[in-house]
């Protein structure tokens, strides 16, 4: 089993307001920690005219990390390819791949906030279409060979990059999904990673999981190509009180807060208990992996016994957690979950 | 006077040398520079042209703020055309504070008609492509939600194209008081974040080829970054036309940075700086320039090679025609060992660097 640490989008939000060059400072930071405490890859993610500051763009950030790192992976969580020029991150990605010695995990997904695609004057109802059509591109430049495309989106003609990704044929690629079955199916058409979001039951998991299997194997997909990926969000404590207060404190302020400011939520008005009752918020809490290290331990385990995957991304990491309390999650993380999978996997 | 390192793309591609090879030099080169006292380091940008790698700026210069401390780093003449400028403006502040402050934009109108035709962006508007870019940034950085309906740029996507004031910022008594209030409804301004740790924003040096180029610069009040491979005459033309341009904005050359490009190589003697670095400079030379152009002809207006005393006078020369106060070196081209640079960075640094700046 593979372990991810997520998800750092370098956020100064209203909970807990940062300077970002501090933000970037410190990522680099806990990047070189991970990769003390073993974690195999660690991953970014992006967004675009946050009023947080969402990171915009991931690769520079990467490019530092791998330069002060030597064997992490480095991953993006998700780079919002229906918002990017293809052709320009199929060079950026190739000189990301080989700069780092081929550590690139690519987590790709469409993008689905309304402000970005009005911002980068995009058409938000095609940009499934268009994420696929990006996919190809990328695969058609990182060939190596001459190539040309006529799509609907995108026209090249005889073009050829150089460099191209030190792996071969290209870095891992995995799509974050949402819990709708078209998404799955399009995933497993596409022969890419199934990447599971923080907020679907394990039974939305397990449906999911078993459409993109079979729309990948229709599809003529070889087993090594169809692989699921899980992504959760971590609260882990020596005891259970002290896991349950640090999704008090840390896990529902972000998720209250960013709720409100992606409109899933009205903003409080009465008290936090009536904003918690909110379907959103129970089902975070109930998908969330929080306690001991032996109680997360098991819902992992729970879950493997439902759909096989060997990645697995805990997002121990909230936009208003402090550093210590942060650093001892993943020291904590590191010393008893990594060991019991590395050893049984 | 300050000094700096700089990297072109060209001959660089095609197989002449492993990319990682490549890419492992350059770090390595701006990792000493950095330790040396070198101010700068600026890195060109080429896209699918024949015979270079198209080597991610944004990626290296994100690697470089990752392992130095001090020196700057920038682009150079950088095609603002061919992406959103939106996008240019939040990779630019990313790396500004990737690297605490240290960012600098080295834009330019772009020269490459293949760049142009893989990103579908038509040539012959590059020139007014460029100008609105250029007014786009500055805007993003230094304002909050704004607006801005350009000839090319509508942002958001409902403003009308071509308005007569293309930027328009947030009205104080607007209609959300926060954006996260505004979710789910169709945005009427937009913020680009995060912003840049530089105030009022990280350096913009305009890339100059021509007399004409040196006018946008003037009116924004940027610096020029002389085209690399240009000849000290087309330099000291250049500069004389900005100073002219500088001076009908009612500004003066004092308040920028007045940066040049050379292609320099530093060794204990003449004979070994020509014996290194001649050969590899003139093979690129008769690619980019004239296919029959000899060492000499290159050695007189072009390249600067020699012994420390020789570098400094020509610098020192060149200064007192131009006015420059900032000499970005090209020390390495595809051909020139990686030893070698090193070691003549260090001759550079000791005797060069010091001396420029007393």
């Amino acid at each position: 089993m593979e372990f991810w640490l997520g998800l750092y989008g370098m956020q100064s939000p209203r909970v807990y307001p940062r300077s970002w060059a501090g933000l970037y400072d410190e990522v680099v930071e806990h990047a070189v920690y991970a990769e003390e405490l073993g974690f195999d890859s660690f991953w970014l993610t992006e967004h675009h005219f946050w009023y947080d500051g969402y990171c915009p763009n991931l690769l520079p950030v990467l490019a530092a990390i791998a330069r002060r790192t030597s064997r992490i992976g480095l991953g993006t969580g998700c780079s919002l390819l229906g918002l990017h020029d293809p052709l320009r991150d199929a060079e950026d990605k190739a000189s990301l791949d080989v700069l780092s010695g081929g550590r690139l995990l690519l987590g790709l997904a469409p993008g689905y906030r309304p402000e970005e695609f009005e911002g980068l004057d995009i058409e938000k109802a095609t940009r499934g279409k268009r994420f696929y059509e990006a996919v190809e591109v990328m695969k058609k430049a990182w060939s190596g060979d001459k190539f040309s495309h006529k799509g609907e989106f995108f026209q090249y003609e005889d073009l050829t990059l150089d460099p191209v990704p030190l792996q071969d044929p290209h870095p891992p690629i995995w799509v974050g999904a949402n819990r709708t079955k078209l998404q799955a199916t399009n995933i497993g058409k596409a022969g890419l990673g199934f990447w599971e979001g923080p907020s679907m039951s394990i039974d939305v998991f397990r449906r999911n999981a078993g459409i993109y299997k079979e729309a990948a194997r229709a599809a003529g997909h070889p087993e090594s190509a169809i692989k699921c990926g899980l992504f959760r969000d971590v609260c882990i404590a020596e005891t259970k009180d002290e896991a349950l207060r640090i999704m008090d404190e840390d896990l529902l302020p972000m998720y209250e807060e960013q709720y409100v400011a992606y409109g899933y939520v009205p903003e409080a008005t009465g008290s936090r208990r009536e904003m918690l009752a909110h379907p959103v918020f129970q089902e975070i809490m109930e998908a969330s992996f929080v306690g001991t290290p032996d109680q997360v331990i098991r819902k992992i385990e729970r879950y493997r016994d439902a759909v096989h995957f060997d990645h697995f991304m805990p997002r121990i990491m909230h936009i208003s957690q402090k550093k210590e309390r942060l650093f001892k999650q993943m020291k904590l993380f590191a010393e008893h979950v990594i060991p019991y999978f590395k050893g049984t996997s | 006077m300050k000094s700096g390192l700089y990297y072109g793309w060209e001959g660089t591609g095609g197989g002449a040398a492993d990319a990682a090879d490549i890419f492992g030099q350059i770090l390595e080169q701006v990792e000493l520079g950095d330790y040396l006292g070198f101010d700068s380091a600026l890195i060109g940008e080429s896209h699918f042209v024949e015979g270079d790698l198209t080597g991610s700026v944004v990626d290296l210069l994100g690697a470089l703020a990752g392992s130095t401390r001090f020196i700057r780093l920038g682009s150079a003449g950088k095609a603002l055309a061919l992406q959103h400028p939106a996008n240019v403006a939040e990779d630019f502040a990313v790396i500004d504070l990737l690297s605490n402050g240290r960012a600098i934009l080295g834009a330019g109108i772009g020269h490459s008609e293949t760049a142009f035709d893989a990103f579908s962006v038509p040539f012959e508007e590059r020139r007014e492509r460029f100008a609105e870019a250029l007014d786009f940034i500055r805007k993003a950085w230094s304002s909050d939600a704004f607006s801005y309906g350009g000839r090319f740029t509508r942002f958001p996507k409902k403003t009308p194209v071509d308005a007569v004031e293309p930027f328009t910022p947030e009205p104080y008594e607007k209609p959300f008081r926060l954006q996260w209030q505004r979710a789910g409804l169709e945005p009427k301004y937009l913020a680009v974040t995060p912003r840049p740790l530089q105030i009022p924003h990280p350096p913009i040096w305009v890339e100059a080829l021509e007399v004409a180029d040196t006018a946008i610069a003037a009116e924004n009040g940027y610096g020029i970054l002389p085209r690399p491979g240009t000849s000290d005459a087309e330099v000291i033309a250049l500069y004389r036309s900005f100073g002219e341009a500088m001076a009908g904005c009612g500004r003066t050359l004092a308040e920028v940075e007045r940066p040049v490009i050379r292609d320099v190589f530093c060794a204990e003697s003449r004979d070994e700086a020509i014996a290194i670095a001649g050969a590899p400079l003139l093979t690129l030379y008769r690619q980019l320039l004239d296919a029959n152009v000899s060492l000499d002809a290159l050695l007189e207006d072009r390249l600067i090679l020699g012994d420390p005393d020789q570098v400094f006078d020509r610098f020192k020369l060149l200064q007192q025609e131009t006015g420059i106060n900032h000499v970005i070196c090209r020390f390495w081209a595809p051909g020139i060992a990686h030893d070698a640079v090193m070691r003549s960075l260090r001759l550079y640094a000791g005797e060069v660097i010091t001396r420029l700046r007393s």
